[in-house]
């Protein structure tokens, strides 16, 4: 699961988490005993249409606000590790 | 004026009529800050400009200009909500060194309507606590009692508020997170209705969960906070449309005609003696200020807690997916010479990026989430959600407002539940069905425990019924035993 979630863990973390997900799991399983056939899944909680904003060419942001978080950056590119 | 009591539409009428300036304000909570948080630890960042807004609210006075409904009101923020060019950490190692390029809509809003942005409010990371225990930036410690938790997520906000390190705060509930340590600190505390409040530039935790609201000293001060910060936004296609009403100008605290429910699921769970008398106490106030009391039942309440944290870890294990150490925030470095692979990169960055609470979460988010378990833990609990909101409509068919308590027990001591996953989650019994439900719900300061602590009850409301909410919480307010007691730190 670690893996999948992108974490690397340390071997007391593994166990640790391993224990604790295992009581959470127990406990989730509470609503397994609740009938929920033909039951429509509630996603949101939102009451309202999803609207649409018009499509404008606007400016929000400089391309410099924009980097300046960036860990690692050459000019105006993020520096990744070797994909290919 | 004595700034600590007044009220924010006395603080900015006298703003307005220059019999203080917005920067005599501004100064005076910043003294504050620099003399007492060093025993709560509430402030993540300062704003170093506070006193420079402030004195463009004064000139734009002196010029005639209008200046809004919060003018000169100074405003701490929860470190979730993103401030342009103030760091903004959600109080974790992994968004240590974000500065933000724009402001969410909500304090472009308050600063709109004048309000001063004083700093940036400690809380559980990426708001996943309910004690501010998990905060990467130091625990933060209740003003009543420093050996107790503020409760959280907002802790910060409850306790700056209640110190009156600043003059209103704004936090974040997806579970009880603003309503739990307003009950735990002493101060009023309002989560809206799902959609109300606009979530752009709100870190993302449970988006279908998260809402911001208001912690202030009165209910009239959440009230006004609440005008000028609800409403639909471009930015948020889930906020609502419907007009926002001028909740403060509206408050009565005349409840004839209103029928106040009192949950059957809620009094019957473990409830501390205090906090047991303190909601009879409520019930006989609302009867005295003309409300009728009507019994409801929402059995699925008992499995709220689950469904809640299966949805909102679900939901954060795929939101938390963006910190990858590359558009910003933490990314871990290169061993030696040798470079890191993109896996290796991605995983040692979130490794160490995010602490244990945050990290447990999307661990068992990604595993509810997974192909094989997708049906019988994600999909289930959004199917449990829509028939608990089910009983909730029916049960609001039958009373105007929900009254109960916001938890179990008044604050508890640092260190006793961080330990105890499952103790710590079973916190939020009483608060998580509203956020899954989508409805307004609010904390009121009302009682004082033995161990002078403070108890606050809790008041839901249907979805956008807000002015009905906050008017039982101004006449609860009223009646509260609590009035005129003050924090240790203060």
């Amino acid at each position: 699961m670690a893996k999948l979630a992108h974490l690397k863990l340390s071997g007391s973390q593994i166990d640790e988490y391993t224990q604790q997900m295992s009581v959470v799991l127990n406990y989730f399983d509470e609503i397994s005993k609740v009938d929920t056939t033909d039951v429509e899944p509630m996603v949101t909680p939102a009451l309202v249409e999803s609207f649409w904003r018009e499509d404008e060419v606007r400016s929000d942001f400089s391309v410099e606000e924009i980097m300046a978080n960036a860990p690692l950056r050459v000019g105006n590119l993020f520096k990744v590790p070797q994909v290919v | 004026m004595d700034l600590l009591t007044a009220s924010f539409s006395e603080i900015s009428a006298a703003v307005r009529e220059k019999k203080v300036s917005a920067v005599e304000v501004t100064k005076f909570f910043l003294n504050r800050v620099n003399r007492l948080d060093q025993h709560l630890n509430s402030f993540i960042s300062r704003d170093e400009t506070a006193v420079k807004q402030a004195e463009s609210i004064d000139q734009r006075i002196l010029r005639g200009d209008s200046v809004g409904a919060l003018a000169g009101i100074p405003f701490g923020i929860k470190d979730m909500i993103c401030t342009k060019g103030l760091r903004t950490t959600a109080a974790s190692k992994i968004l240590e060194n974000f500065v933000p390029p724009y402001d969410a809509t909500l304090v472009e809003r308050l600063r709109g309507a004048g309000a001063i942005v004083l700093g940036k409010l400690n809380q559980d990371e990426f708001a996943m606590g309910s004690s501010n225990e998990t905060s990467a930036f130091g625990l933060c410690k209740n003003p009543w009692n420093v050996e107790y938790v503020t409760g959280g997520s907002s802790g910060g906000a409850g306790a700056a508020k209640a110190s009156r390190l600043t003059a209103g705060t704004i936090g974040t509930d997806t579970g009880g997170s603003i309503r739990q340590p307003a009950s735990f600190c002493g101060v009023v505390g309002v989560k809206p209705t799902y959609g109300r409040v606009s979530r752009y530039g709100i870190i993302a935790y449970a988006s279908s969960l998260d809402q911001a609201g208001p912690m202030t000293s009165y209910v009239s001060d959440a009230a006004l906070t609440l005008e000028v910060i609800c409403g639909r936004d471009p930015m948020d296609s889930t906020t609502s449309n419907q007009a926002v009403q001028a909740y403060s100008q509206n408050l009565t605290s005349n409840l004839t005609g209103l029928k106040i429910g009192l949950l059957k699921e809620f009094l019957t769970e473990g409830l501390d003696s205090e906090v047991n008398k303190a909601v009879d106490d409520a019930v006989a106030a609302a009867k005295r200020m003309g409300a009728e009391i009507v019994e409801v039942s929402v059995p699925l309440t008992s499995l709220s807690v689950p469904i809640y944290y299966l949805i909102a870890m679900s939901e954060a294990s795929s939101n938390l997916a963006r910190y990858d150490g590359i558009k910003y925030g933490y990314r871990a470095p290169t061993e030696g010479s040798r470079e890191l692979s993109l896996e290796e990169m991605y995983s040692k960055t979130r490794g160490v990026g995010f602490g244990s609470e945050v990290q447990r979460r999307i661990i068992i988010g990604t595993y509810c989430l997974s192909s094989g378990y997708y049906d019988a833990y994600y999909n289930k609990a959004c199917q449990v959600r829509r028939l608990l909101k089910n009983q909730s409509d029916e049960a609001f068919k039958k009373c105007d407002v929900i009254l109960g308590p916001v938890s179990t027990t008044p604050a508890f001591k640092i260190g006793d539940r961080i330990s105890d996953t499952m103790a710590m989650y079973l916190n939020d019994i009483f608060t998580t069905s509203t956020n899954l439900a989508g409805l307004p719900g609010m904390t009121v300061p009302f009682a004082i425990s033995s161990k002078r602590l403070p108890i606050g009850i809790q008041l839901t409301a249907g979805h956008f019924q807000e002015q009905t909410m906050l008017n039982v919480g101004f006449a609860l307010e009223q009646n509260s035993l609590s009035k005129g007691e003050r924090p240790n730190v203060y």
